[in-house]
């Protein structure tokens, strides 16, 4: 019941939000027709990308942007619809033995790469491979594809749906082509996407990328003539340029999105998507005590950070999945209790970590945001007398320490739509200890695992952040995924900013997406 | 010491004194004018400082202000005034108005006291600020100092705080400039002066919280007692700092503590004035003292050198002039010309000894002819006693020749003995003159004392116990172990033979005789006492001079002899006396003589070519 | 008696969710329940949640002090296509108040727990509020806008009224931004703004936690306009999913009841009043 309470109050205030973001003039009828043409210009947040799925890593910030513009190039096996449908995207039609250990994929026929060569089932074998979790094989047989598990995998089809699991082909010079909706025309100082072996990948900074349409697309052409996408640019930058026109979709900080309500700008938001938790280094034997971690947690203030320092652009976390991925975040509390946490800390002996000397708080992440919740933290913790030290670069200016630190501040980005995948993912890179409970697409086994990490508080969430984007009034069929996805694939532009276009496109009975 | 050393020292020791007196007038009073002007200089730029800090304050005050009078500052406190406000809105208002107002510090606190907004630790939004809510018109309080919390430390700022008072429920805007580099770099600062500012953020010393817009402070941990002292008292404070060993690298420091609301010390301004002009100025004193004290050395010893010549040169010559004169060269001249004092000494010298020589002539005859004098007198007197019985006699004789043969011849007998008696007298008498003036120079050889003292005592040994006369005690107190003395034995002798007869006829009564010898400094004293009547004090004075006599049948020549024997000698002769207990005779004889050959003991005759000049020198004792 | 605590967290349908419960309750082996009494004190607590792709059930099962969590997921695409997200509320309106001086925004603020309910008018020249008693609409309170009142050939106005801040309410009129204060005879806090004023207030339905745009339909003074619902989240461009015709030009659209309803402000073409109506979704099956 509370939880309804808190989600229509949630509902109410964003509600109240929004309010502002409508414009004010007369409404006028506009047509509905998508239109073929334009340039979409798209902001970027993240000063670098990679288009290469195998470098990606899991839980990264920036996994989102990554995705977004790979989505562009590249397409999936199966996709995931509003409805909760899997629609067939390469595979056509799939089916899997009794025990969802082995399943098999029909690949489309006549589908062809950007480049003009025809896909093949080896080709989706040989992308997939690599990108697969250890217990998951795949093989090309024919014109199928198979995947064999050593265990139950009920959730595969929510796991190529989603995150890294696109089909690309590594051409010859190293870079990678694809069967999407676009291709990339060039990459402004930095090279094309190259191989994940390829030396340059992990530090290409590509900041201007041009998408060109697809016209041999298995889909249909895009709407778009192209999409010009710029990266790393500063957030209030980039709400100005869609203020004056100079961009259509842009991405939002969290600090923008009042800002853009207030300007009456058309703001998008996501569901909970990026998870910000502190973790105590277990390899540090002080922290090992659970009446200081039982503290620390308690003197907490999620609501304030979510509410105030994130000006209720974010959710406290009382779970490590959302609640809309795992179904049953609402039965963890994130419980505030600053008189519990002194008892807890005066109970303590003096000399434990946190007393004699603080506790070192390393932030894992860049960013304002991560320094601000940080800095919350320690003044959580210090009214409960928990000395906590934000590492940074001190006031002299010397860097910071190179003793490690007992406490980090993590961001994870969710990346999957396999909870289980999700869960353990995090978990491994947080370093808390494999699941024993087995087979993760079991929500039993996956809420006890789950419970256990929190109850023994190897980790702790603090909030939850969605994406956010600002729109041009001119975007049309804006139809993102409440789990990030842009599909800017069927996304057009209203004539006004349609510029001078090239030939009308490829208009063939299946032009249209669906 | 001599007059030369003493002259030396003198000047050199009056140089000294001047000198060194000199350099400490020189350098206390120099310093004088070099305090007050580093006073005046520091109070100016306390003075600045004071005014820079108000201006800022004043700044601050009126960029509040401006905040305080904006619509977003007017629909917020409407807006924060409601308990259910929904704070989140203004989280990052504080940034936009610490950005557009030039602010380093912007806090925006609700009625309740909650921190709604802040620009220097976002983290700590929603937490209580009390403070701000207890004073009720922050427009009468000053801008203050405050120590400024951060997520990564502490700052320090010149704050002050505005309200805008909505239903009596106020909303609160704390601003404030960072008190830093920036604010010192404000002030002009002198030659030789810089100003420090310490920020008292830490509970302990931190040397990186001295500001010091220059860059220039080396070893800050050397002003670590001056600032802690500052903590403890928060008292304006002086203190001398030495940067290095060098005291030209000394730098004193006015320290004025700054304070925040509740008076605590939240810093120091430290005002730098460098002493090197100072410690030059006096190592500059003090080496023209050192060298000015060198050269007077080098000076003194020259003119100690060249006044002494000029004076105990001409002193010392007097003083051998003298000497000379001393030992019997009168006709000594001193060669000196000038015409200072010492030039008259030596010209009133020389006219002495001229004086003296000239003079010593007709002393010489004058004491001739005194001396013929009083020999004629003498013998006038000595042979008149013996002539008029000599005279009565032949004319006793003349009328005996009227008598009878049997009277004259009885008148004839005793008129002839008497004349052969008055006859013998009156020889004895010439016999004695012919002594005196036969007295010859003594020929020295060694001679011992004790010896001819008893060579001399005894010939008169048959006198001592003599039938019928009342004896006469002897006593010899002789001193053992005498040296020999350069003597002429002969006359020793009869020196001795005069004194033991004289003592003899001092005691007629008899008595005792004794007689001692010692010696002292290279003199040998021999006494000759008698316990006769003694002598008057007259008598004692009188007592030398040839022919005085206080026996009624002495010539008087006795002791004028053996003073005249005592003075060849070199010696000394006196007398004490005293009536009725004795008269004693003291002889101080020196052991050598000057310029004598010795002559072996033995008796050389006298040559008669020798009296003339014995007589002359009895003259010239006489 | 076991008693079953069901909610529905927007996963499937109402209906839908009434029939998983029956099944769910008949499933409990004959157990008595009383779905009706959804207390805190339920045994059982039964919850659908919707996934991307599945809809989570879970059961939060009460033993004294402990609990027990089960878990169930059920594939959405395996569940037939139903009008949940299609369904389309009906408008419905109720006359509260006219009056012939011009009325530039209304709100009508339902308050509850005994207080009675307001109506705040907004007009040239005074801002009334009025309070539900027995015998009608008593008017409570008035205060004169004064300075901040301008004369204009067609003014405009805008109420604006929070939940959080239930005695307090915002108007926007005339070069101007001011809070009144609804308890107490205090004047208006006014100051300088640009802010423009609203074409339409959102509207939620009470059937579901969709959310509409609700709209005049653009025609001037001399025709009546409709109460035109949009979706919400693109509302420029969109055809009406429904309307609701008026008898009148609509002056202005506001919300006091936190988007459950919203008050319509329309000029009677025929009686020449001003009319204020409470606009409300109705669910339709």
């Amino acid at each position: 019941m509370r939880f309804i309470v808190l989600r229509w109050l949630a509902v109410s205030e964003r509600l109240v939000a929004l309010l502002s973001i409508f414009p004010f003039a007369a409404a006028s009828f506009a047509s509905t027709k998508p239109r073929y043409g334009g340039v979409l210009r798209v902001e970027l947040l993240a000063s670098s990308t990679t288009l290469d799925p195998r470098a990606w890593k899991a839980g990264s910030r920036d996994f989102g942007t990554n995705e977004r513009l790979a989505a562009l190039v590249f397409d999936r096996l199966v996709a995931l619809d509003n409805y909760g449908r899997f629609v067939p995207q390469l595979a056509t039609e799939w089916s899997h033995d009794a025990s969802s250990r082995r399943w098999q994929f029909t690949i489309r026929a006549d589908v062809k790469f950007s480049d003009g060569s025809a896909l093949s089932a080896a080709d989706v074998a040989a992308a997939l491979a690599p990108l697969l979790p250890e217990d998951l094989k795949v093989a090309a047989t024919g014109n199928s594809v198979v995947f064999q598990a050593t265990e139950q995998r009920a959730d595969l089809l929510e796991l190529l749906a989603s995150g890294r699991f696109f089909v690309f082909r590594a051409q010859p010079d190293g870079s990678l082509v694809g069967t999407g909706a676009f291709k990339l025309e060039e990459a402004g100082k930095g090279t094309r996407p190259a191989a994940a072996d390829s030396p340059s990948v992990a530090q290409t900074s590509l900041q201007r990328l041009n998408f060109a349409a697809n016209e041999l697309c298995w889909a249909g052409r895009p709407f778009l003539d192209a999409i010009d996408v710029t990266l790393g640019v500063p957030p209030l930058r980039a709400l100005f340029d869609l203020q004056v026109g100079k961009a259509e979709l842009v991405e939002l900080a969290p600090d923008m999105v009042r800002r853009a309500n207030q300007a009456n700008t058309r703001v998008w938001a996501s569901s909970p998507l990026t998870l910000y938790g502190l973790r105590f280094d277990d390899a540090q034997p002080q922290t090992t005590n659970e009446k200081l971690r039982e503290a620390l947690s308690l003197s907490l203030d999620r609501m304030t950070m979510a509410g105030v320092l994130l000006q209720k652009q974010a959710e406290p976390a009382a779970a490590l999945l959302p609640q809309w991925l795992s179904g049953y975040a609402f039965l963890f509390h994130g419980e505030t209790n600053v008189e519990r946490a002194k008892e807890l800390r005066v109970s303590l002996p003096a000399n434990v970590a946190g007393g004699a000397s603080p506790l070192r708080l390393q932030t894992d992440v860049s960013g304002d945001l991560a320094r601000l919740l940080a800095e919350r933290v320690a003044v959580n913790a210090r009214q409960t007398g928990i000395s906590v030290q934000p590492l940074g670069k001190a006031r002299d200016g010397n860097a910071r320490t190179a003793d490690p630190a007992e406490l980090h501040l993590f961001a994870w980005r969710i990346f999957s739509l396999s909870p289980g995948e999700e869960l353990r993912s995090l978990a491994k890179a947080q370093r808390v200890e494999e699941a024993k409970e087995g087979n993760l697409s079991d929500p039993d086994r996956r809420y006890a695992w789950e419970r256990k990490i929190l109850e023994e508080r190897k980790l702790m969430p603090l909030v939850a952040l969605p994406d956010y984007a600002g729109l041009a009034t001119t975007v049309r069929d804006w139809q993102p995924s409440p789990w990030g996805e842009w599909q800017l694939a069927d996304v057009w532009l209203e004539p006004a900013q349609a510029p001078k276009t090239t030939a009308p496109p490829n208009s063939a009975p299946n032009g249209a997406r669906p | 010491m001599s007059f030369r050393t003493k002259l030396f020292w003198v000047f050199l020791v009056t140089m000294l004194v001047s000198v060194s007196i000199v350099s400490y007038a020189v350098t206390h009073y120099s310093r004088a004018p070099f305090e007050e002007i580093d006073r005046e200089r520091t109070e100016a730029l306390v003075a600045q400082f004071q005014k820079e800090y108000a201006q800022r304050g004043e700044e601050v005050g009126r960029q509040l202000d401006n905040i305080i009078n904006s619509e977003l500052t007017a629909r917020m406190a409407i807006d924060l005034a409601n308990p259910n406000a929904d704070q989140s809105l203004y989280f990052r208002d504080a940034v936009g108005m610490a950005q557009e107002h030039g602010l380093d510090f912007v806090e925006i606190v609700n009625f309740q006291g909650t921190l709604i907004s802040s620009v220097q630790y976002p983290a700590r939004v929603g937490y209580k600020e009390d403070w701000v809510t207890q004073v009720s018109d922050w427009h009468e309080v000053a801008p203050f100092l405050r120590k400024e919390e951060l997520p990564d430390g502490s700052d320090l700022s010149l704050s002050a705080v505005r309200t805008y008072p909505v239903e009596k429920k106020n909303l609160y805007i704390i601003g404030g400039k960072r008190m830093d580099r920036h604010f010192l770099a404000s002030l002009v600062l002198p030659a030789g002066m810089r100003a420090l500012l310490y920020r008292n953020l830490d509970p302990t010393f931190s040397a990186a919280e001295i500001v010091d817009s220059n860059d220039t402070l080396q070893n800050p941990e050397r002003l670590e007692p001056l600032i802690n002292q500052i903590r403890k008292q928060s008292q304006p404070l002086v203190e001398t700092v030495n940067w290095t060993g060098n005291a030209a690298d000394a730098e004193t420091f006015h320290s004025i503590p700054l304070l925040g609301r509740n008076n605590e010390v939240l810093g120091a301004l430290l005002v730098g004035s460098s002493q090197r002009e100072l410690v030059l100025l006096k190592r500059k004193i003090s080496w023209l003292a050192a060298i000015v004290g060198v050269s007077a050395l080098f000076v003194g010893l020259i003119l100690t050198w060249w006044i002494s010549r000029r004076i105990t040169r001409p002193i010392e010559e007097l003083a051998d002039g003298a000497r000379d004169v001393a030992s019997g060269r009168w006709d000594r001249h001193i060669d000196l010309r000038g015409r200072d004092e010492v030039g008259q000494l030596a010209g009133a010298f020389n006219e002495m000894t001229q004086t003296l020589a000239s003079q010593k002539e007709r002393l010489v005859q004058a004491e001739r002819v005194a001396a013929w004098r009083e020999l004629a007198r003498r013998l006038a007197h000595e042979l008149r006693n013996p002539l008029f019985p000599l005279q009565i006699t032949v004319e006793n004789l003349q009328r005996a020749r009227q008598l009878s043969q049997d009277q004259f011849q009885e008148v004839f007998n005793e008129s002839t003995a008497t004349l052969k008696a008055e006859l013998s007298n009156l020889n004895a008498i010439v016999n004695r003159f012919s002594d005196f003036s036969k007295m010859p120079t003594p020929r020295f050889t060694k001679v011992r004392i004790n010896e001819a003292l008893r060579d001399a005592m005894r010939l008169f040994e048959p006198q001592f116990n003599a039938v019928g006369k009342p004896p006469v005690g002897t006593e010899l107190f002789l001193g053992e172990g005498l040296p020999e003395i350069d003597a002429d034995p002969d006359l020793l002798h009869k020196a001795f033979q005069n004194l033991i007869l004289n003592a003899l006829d001092a005691m007629p009564a008899g008595g005792t005789l004794k007689l001692r010898t010692s010696g002292q400094d290279e003199k040998i004293r021999i006494e000759v006492s008698d316990t006769g009547k003694g002598l008057t004090p007259e008598e004692c004075s009188r007592l030398f001079t040839p022919y005085y006599t206080t026996k009624q049948l002495g010539t008087g020549l006795g002791l004028a002899i053996v003073q005249s024997i005592v003075s060849d000698h070199h010696g000394t002769i006196s007398v004490s006396s005293e009536e009725s207990r004795g008269t004693t005779f003291r002889i101080d004889l020196p052991q050598r003589q000057p310029g004598v050959l010795l002559k072996p003991a033995v008796e050389e005759k006298k040559s008669e070519g020798e009296e003339p000049a014995r007589a002359t020198a009895a003259a010239n004792q006489g | 008696m076991i008693c079953v605590n069901w909610t529905n967290h927007e996963a499937v349908s109402e209906t839908r969710s009434q029939q998983l419960k029956s099944v769910f309750v008949e499933e409990l082996q004959g157990k008595q329940s009383d779905p009706a009494t959804a207390t805190g004190n339920c045994v059982v607590s039964v919850f659908l949640e919707r996934t991307p792709a599945k809809i989570v059930v879970t059961a939060d099962v009460e033993n004294g002090r402990d609990a027990r969590f089960f878990f169930a997921t059920i594939p959405r695409a395996g569940i037939p296509a139903e009008n949940v997200a299609t369904s389309v509320p009906r408008l419905e309106k109720e006359l509260l108040w006219q009056q012939t001086e011009r009325v530039l925004d209304a709100l009508f603020v339902r308050r509850g727990n005994g207080a009675s309910d307001r109506l705040i008018v907004l007009q040239k020249e005074v801002l009334v509020v009025y309070e539900k008693q027995a015998d009608g609409w008593k008017a409570a309170q008035a205060k004169p806008l004064g300075e901040a009142s301008v004369m204009q050939r067609a003014p405009r106005g805008e109420l604006s009224f929070s939940l959080d801040q239930p005695e307090r309410v915002k108007i926007v009129f005339a070069g101007k931004s001011c809070q009144a204060s609804l308890n107490d005879a205090s004047p208006l806090v006014c100051q300088q703004s640009t802010e423009p004023v609203r074409a339409g207030m959102l509207l939620a339905s009470a059937c579901d936690s969709r959310v509409w745009w609700l709209r005049a339909s653009g025609g001037d003074s001399t025709t009546p306009d409709k109460l035109e619902l949009v979706n919400s989240s693109v509302p420029q461009g969109q055809i009406a999913a429904t309307e609701l015709a008026m008898l009148g030009p609509i002056v202005s659209i506001s919300s006091g009841e936190a988007l459950r309803a919203d008050t319509a402000v329309v000029f009677n073409l025929a009686t020449g009043n001003y009319e204020i109506y409470r606009i409300a979704l109705a669910c339709s099956q």
